[in-house]
């Protein structure tokens, strides 16, 4: 089975192999039938990757027993790989066809075992009565050992209907599909009975159940996967160190997997060697384009820059260029050998570990685990990329992009979108933003191209990283400003990702930046046109002349107009309830959808309801554990009870179970610290994983919050201010929600309100916003808890397009250039404050309160001079309280005033 | 809202200086019904402007407010709260209120006079010494009093103001009550404009909204880009497809422990078939979870055969089985056998302490609960002996099971073995 791995360049290896499992066999085979002898001769044209000859073997076997759930699965699997690997559907489908068969088979043993045992029990008839009686005495004392006990008999009893196979290899199918879910759903019950598997099939099924819980992000149980391999094969790892002292193994099982390792070390050493004398040429091209990458960063930067979709493109060629040349010549070799070659156990568990650790972001563990790798292993290529993973996740960018640029030297053509999707990240967090986006868009060219030149091979599927490459791309479009780009990949990543509820959110956040951008209709209606000028006309000549001022809502509420140009979706809008059908419909992964708010709020209700979703998981997971602490408890009591019985007196009992029940309560939370202590790697690793929860518990905070936030402002835009209330709502109830989150949260509440004609409780919510912000101002100016992470609204910093700038502010320009850190100041500084004054005048008007009103509205142009809303905030009171005069003075003052003569009227008329 | 040809004939009707009645009437001809309304919000533009009509036009609009909805209820009338309001405005002229009261007053009473009159000629006899305010209060009750009450309307549209805002473009010092031309057919003075023009302008610039008090409302920021949530790609192991080795497997050797087993659980093996099960084990160390043993049969292998059981046991140590086992081995029958076996187990490996105390209480209660004397004293001596040599090899710490065990012995202490266990646990004290 190893050996199909190994290429043509490690026949010798794997001869021998074969020649070693021939003796075996022979063993077996003279005390056996032919049968026998031909499943042998199949299992070695298996390894010797001759399909067609063992298919024909396997027919035969199949005529002599017909129906024989192994015959036919190992025909599918044969079959499989015959056909390239092109129908998983299909293996899939049979393979569940073989586990109920095998099952089905299994039960029916069973029973005929039960009857086996009558006519012996006939003998001695009380005997067995006998027996039966303490069965049946046994079966109701503990219900749940027997219950346990019928499910194992499935799988102990019946050696011959065992779908062990099967199962791990549906779970390989599915892992391979990166259906990770549904792989972990299969493999679990199988891992979780592990011993009565044979060695090497257990040793896949726990690597194969560490890469997928690593994969979907489960560190818990990525962690007990990697003790279970150290307790399963930890006696046959140390003497694996000699190298030389593996054939004194006395497991056959360990010697073959061993023999497999260092066939394939060599193997693979062998063909690093060849492929870097045949590609030599194909090589140093890409490692040139990797070179000048680090020596000219601020070139490529520039060149980016000034001449974006242009200089994308062509080296988005350049880089691909390479790949149908290197894996014309070099894939036959390389590709066979080098994807995870089971190299030695040991080395590969560190690796594990390191990725665990990496995952669990406990980087001091993992410099140690890599240095161990290392030392195995020095030219390791996953080892390297995950050194350069952890000095990326150290902030060590330019050593991480080193060691990439040294790694994809060596690296065949399939994997350079690898490479640059990597380098994409890490000139994210240099902040380099369109230089990521160039990687990333380069990644998913050379990704592409691999996916069409090299043959379909069993890890096809898992080695096309598109999704997660585009999911990447979004991400960094979102950040670079381009809603509409970024959409378009998270949309298409959603069928990996649909269930993260980050990704709808940042659908959703798409959206929204493509309303601010006006990007959402094709003629923006609103009134503040580039949002940094108030739009008036001007009619009449001389005495007669009038001043127009813009009429309806100033807030951006004319997004429905978009949706009305589909006929149908404004109707569903009214009732949001019978829009589910369309929910689904609009929601289906890899399906491109338009961006609306409508389309927003669908995203962030999904959201929503993953998050619920999975805090009732971790309820229920929560609730389990505390049950099963009380029965912990409970057993201490019946102790105790006991103690009660023997005329002890209870006093002393319940000291007993005082102190131990608080102990147990306890001991989780004292377990991690205590373990962080201590220096073996268990206990880091679960101090680790405590952390890493804690953090993503933390996580998911911010995201519902944040979802709630852009909930709120969605409804408000979507003109359904009772929607928008109950957000904010739950929002503000939200324990320790963010300061912006809470401001944000109010305001939208205010108007809401005011929406509903609540003047009086909006004028509340503002009133709070006032007395929370001034402690803001005052306490935290660097912002530290929730600031650093936070990003202004406007998003189009890094964007070459100024004159697009999102922001209402005046400072938009000059804080575009700031760091992040300074950023957050617009939330709680001036700005916010400004508009707080500004909303806090409107209120005052409905309420009727003149001069309070006329007060805000002159703090708020104190405040923001040249904030068009700050003035018209002003004018509008001014003329209220009848002084025109000053009023048209200061409208005519305001730098933003966007006269429109009075033949192109933009507003609409109703 | 209107055509400039519609604006221009309102204009011309609102000129007209003939009787109101007949204003009004060409007002109706005009204007076809469905542009009654809009027609009249123009009209109450124009009005709220004050500057840009003239007297008489502007009593000409008002009375086709008030004429146009006369045949219906004076509260369905849709302007009626604006006429109301505009004969109670105090900085209005007197003679607009009075003109505005007294066609309000002809709704009720069939007196026409009114409407016969000219607007020049209402204000030319207009006497406003004699002339008395009538408070919006009364007339509300009386014309607007059955208005039916506001819709929920959001507090924006409440506060929502007249956008057009007069900004008048003359020289400082020129009255803005001068006429447009300095003599009829004259030159247009500088600042005159064209009033017509103005008002074209202002209808077709007028919506329905008015300027509402501006909100700014924060764009949520986009949440930063949290820990980990760009993916870093690592190359992927490869998992290959298995080949079932079991496939047509030769099966005899498991075959033959099976049997052995299953005959191991009706009764004891000969030696030869002991020593060939235990051999066969050792072999191969997985075929104990293949030799047809489940927790539930436990119990009768432990009766018949305790040394396979042991060996069974210690193999499946690992297993996620082993706990079954225990609970079974705990809760069976107590016998000489499982004793045994537990003992056997207890000095090869360490067992689960919880599942050691749990047996020995189970122990300890089966010896209290027989009934038969002879049975009683043989169990209990053999339960003393087992805790002695838990004891005595340190498995179990006495102290944890201390005052049961102690009960025990004084419970049983006629028998000598407990008294022996006794002084055991005294000495340990």
């Amino acid at each position: 089975m190893e050996a199909s791995e190994v290429g043509s360049s490690a026949a010798g290896a794997s001869l021998s192999q074969q020649q070693q499992q021939l003796q075996q066999d022979e063993v077996r085979s003279l005390s056996s039938s032919p049968v026998a002898g031909q499943a042998n001769d199949a299992a070695r044209l298996f390894q010797a990757q001759r399909y067609t000859e063992c298919l024909a073997i396997l027919q035969q076997l199949l005529q002599k027993k017909e129906d024989d759930p192994k015959v036919l699965h190992n025909i599918a699997v044969v079959e499989y790989y015959r056909d390239g690997c092109t129908d998983p559907q299909k293996l899939l489908d049979v393979l569940a066809k073989v586990k109920g068969r095998s099952e089905e088979l299994a039960r029916a043993a069973e029973e005929q075992l039960e009857g086996l045992g009558t006519p012996s029990a006939s003998i001695s008839v009380a005997a067995r009565a006998n027996a039966s009686a303490s069965a049946t005495a046994t079966q109701v004392q503990t219900p749940t050992a027997t219950v346990v006990g019928m499910g194992g008999d499935g799988v102990t009893y019946t050696e011959d209907y065992d779908t062990s196979i099967p199962t791990l290899n549906t779970a390989v199918i599915l892992y391979h599909l990166q259906q990770y879910a549904a792989a972990l759903a299969v493999l679990e019950p199988l891992y979780l009975n592990i011993e009565p598997i044979d060695e090497a099939a257990a040793l896949r099924v726990c690597l194969l159940m560490l890469d997928i819980t690593l994969e979907s992000g489960q560190p818990g149980k990525a962690a007990a996967a990697l003790q279970t391999m150290e307790k399963t094969f930890g006696y046959s790892l140390s003497p694996a160190e000699g190298g030389a002292s593996t054939q004194s193994q006395p497991l056959p099982q360990t010697q073959l997997l061993n023999t497999v390792g260092t066939g394939l070390s060599m193997s693979y050493s062998n063909s690093a060697l060849s492929s870097g004398a045949l590609s030599s040429l194909v090589t140093s091209q890409i490692g040139e384009l990797g070179l000048t990458r680090t020596s000219s960063e601020e070139v490529l930067d520039e060149e980016a820059l000034s001449l974006s979709l242009d200089v994308e493109a062509s080296q988005g060629i350049r880089s691909s260029s390479p790949v149908p040349m290197s894996s014309g010549i070099s894939v036959p070799n390389v590709e066979k050998v080098l994807p995870a070659p089971v190299m030695d156990l040991k080395l590969m568990l560190h690796l594990y570990k390191v990725r665990l650790l990496l995952l669990t972001r406990n980087l001091k563990a993992t410099k140690r685990e890599v240095k161990f790798a290392l030392n195995l292993s020095r030219d390791h290529l996953t080892a390297l990329l995950l050194k350069a993973q952890l000095e990326y996740s150290r902030a060590n960018y330019r050593k991480a992009i080193k060691i990439l640029t040294t790694c994809s030297s060596r690296v065949e053509a399939g994997r350079t979108a690898l490479f640059l999707s990597n380098l994409g990240c890490i000139h994210h967090q240099l902040g380099k933003d369109q230089t990521a986006a160039v990687y990333f868009r380069k990644a998913l060219v050379a990704n592409a191209a691999t996916i069409k030149e090299s043959p379909l091979k069993l890890n096809t599927f898992s080695q096309d990283k598109s999704l997660a490459i585009l999911y990447n791309a979004g991400l960094q479009q979102l950040i670079c400003g381009n809603p509409l780009l970024a959409a378009c990949c998270f949309q298409e990543a959603a069928s990996l990702y649909y269930n993260q509820p980050l990704l709808w959110l940042r659908l959703a956040e798409c959206c929204i930046l493509a309303l601010e951008k006006g990007l959402l209709e094709p003629n923006v209606e609103g009134v503040i046109g580039k949002r940094d000028d108030i739009k008036v006309s001007v009619i009449g000549e001389g005495k007669w002349r009038r001043v127009v001022l813009p009429a309806g809502s100033l807030t951006p509420t004319a997004s429905t107009k978009g949706l009305q140009l589909e006929p149908g979706r404004s109707e569903e809008e009214g009732n949001s309830e019978q829009t589910s059908p369309n929910v689904e419909r609009s929601l289906l992964p890899g399906r491109q959808h338009k961006l609306s708010m409508l389309y927003a709020r669908q995203c962030l209700q999904m959201a929503l309801h993953l998050l619920d979703k999975r805090d009732a998981k971790a309820a229920e997971i929560a609730a389990a554990v505390a049950a099963e602490a009380s029965e912990i408890k409970e057993g201490e009591d019946t102790t105790s009870a006991q103690g009660q019985k023997n005329g002890i007196c209870d006093k002393k009992g319940n000291a007993n179970n005082g102190p131990s029940g608080t102990g147990s309560q306890v001991s989780p939370s004292g377990d991690g610290k205590e373990s962080k202590g201590t220096s073996g790697t268990s206990g880091t690793i679960t101090a680790a994983i405590a952390a890493y929860e804690e953090e993503k518990k933390k996580e998911q905070i911010l995201i519902r919050q944040s979802v709630l936030t852009d909930l709120a402002y969605v409804e408000l835009c979507l003109q359904n201010p009772l929607q928008a209330l109950k957000a904010t709502t739950t929002l503000l109830s939200q324990p320790d929600c963010s300061q912006m989150c809470t401001f944000l949260g109010r305001m939208y509440a205010a108007e809401a309100l005011c929406l509903l004609d609540r003047p009086r409780e909006a004028a509340d919510h503002l009133s709070v916003c006032l007395v929370e912000s001034s402690g803001v101002d005052q306490s935290s100016v660097g912002g530290e808890d929730d600031g650093p992470k936070w990003k202004s609204g406007d998003n189009s910093e890094a964007s070459g397009d100024g004159d697009d700038a999102v922001s209402i502010s005046p400072y938009a320009v000059v804080s575009g250039a700031l760091p992040d850190s300074l950023n957050v100041s617009k939330m709680t500084g001036s700005r916010a404050r400004a508009s707080l004054y500004v909303n806090l005048a409107a209120v005052q008007v409905m309420q009727g309160d003149l001069s309070q009103a006329q007060q805000w509205a002159s703090q708020a142009v104190a405040l923001a001079p040249a904030n068009p809303l700050a003035i018209l905030a002003v004018v509008y009171v001014e003329l209220l309280r009848g002084q025109r005069e000053e009023a048209l003075s200061m409208l005519k003052h305001c730098r933003h005033l966007c006269v429109v003569s009075p033949n192109k009227v933009l507003w609409q008329r109703d | 809202m209107l055509s400039v040809r519609d604006t221009a004939t309102l204009l011309s009707i609102l000129g007209d200086d003939r009787s109101l009645e007949i204003c009004a009437a060409s007002f109706t001809a005009t204007f076809q019904r469905p542009l009654h309304f809009k027609a009249c919000c123009c009209l109450v533009l124009l009005l709220e402007d004050r500057r840009v009509l003239s007297q008489p036009q502007r009593l000409v609009a008002f009375y086709i407010l008030n004429d146009l909805y006369r045949v219906e209820h004076p509260s369905t009338n849709p302007f009626m709260s604006i006429l109301v309001d505009a004969a109670t405005d105090e900085a209005a002229e007197k003679v607009e209120c009075a003109f505005i009261v007294q066609v309000l007053q002809s709704l009720n009473s069939n007196n026409k006079d009114i409407s016969r009159k000219t607007a020049e000629e209402f204000i030319s006899t207009f006497d406003a010494a004699a002339y008395n305010p009538v408070t919006r209060e009364a007339l509300r009750r009386q014309y607007a009093d059955k208005l039916p009450s506001d819709p929920k309307v959001s507090s924006f549209k409440r506060a929502a103001m007249n956008n057009i805002v007069a900004d008048p473009d003359i020289p400082q010092g020129y009255d803005l009550d001068t006429p447009e031309l300095s003599e009829p057919g004259g030159i247009r003075r500088i600042g005159g404009g064209f009033r017509d023009a103005a008002v074209v302008d202002m209808i077709e610039s007028a919506s329905f909204k008015g300027l509402e008090p501006p909100w700014v409302r924060v764009p949520p920021p986009r949440l930063p880009v949290q820990d980990g949530e760009m993916i870093w790609l690592n190359p992927e192991n490869s998992h290959e497809l298995l080949w079932d080795h079991g496939m047509c497997a030769d099966t005899s050797r498991g075959a033959a422990v099976r049997e052995l087993i299953a005959r191991a659980l009706k009764g004891a093996l000969a030696p030869t078939q002991q020593q060939q099960v235990l051999m066969e084990l050792e072999a191969d160390p997985k075929l104990v979870y293949h030799c047809g043993l489940t927790p539930r049969r436990l119990p009768e292998l432990v009766e018949n055969n305790p040394v396979i059981a042991v060996e069974v046991l210690l193999k499946l140590m690992h297993s996620v089985q082993i706990t079954e086992y225990f609970k079974v081995l705990v809760n069976m029958d107590m016998s000489l056998h499982s004793m045994e076996v537990v003992n056997r187990l207890t000095t090869a490996v360490d067992l689960p302490t919880e599942f050691v105390h749990m047996y020995i209480s189970n122990c300890i209660s089966s010896c209290e609960n027989i009934k038969d004397k002879y049975m009683q004293n043989r169990l209990v001596r053999l339960v003393c002996v087992f805790l002695q040599s838990l004891i005595r090899n340190k498995i179990i710490n006495v102290q944890d099971l201390f005052i049961e065990v102690q009960a025990f012995c004084i419970e049983f202490s006629r028998i000598r073995e407990a008294a022996g266990l006794f002084r055991l646990l005294k000495t340990l004290e």
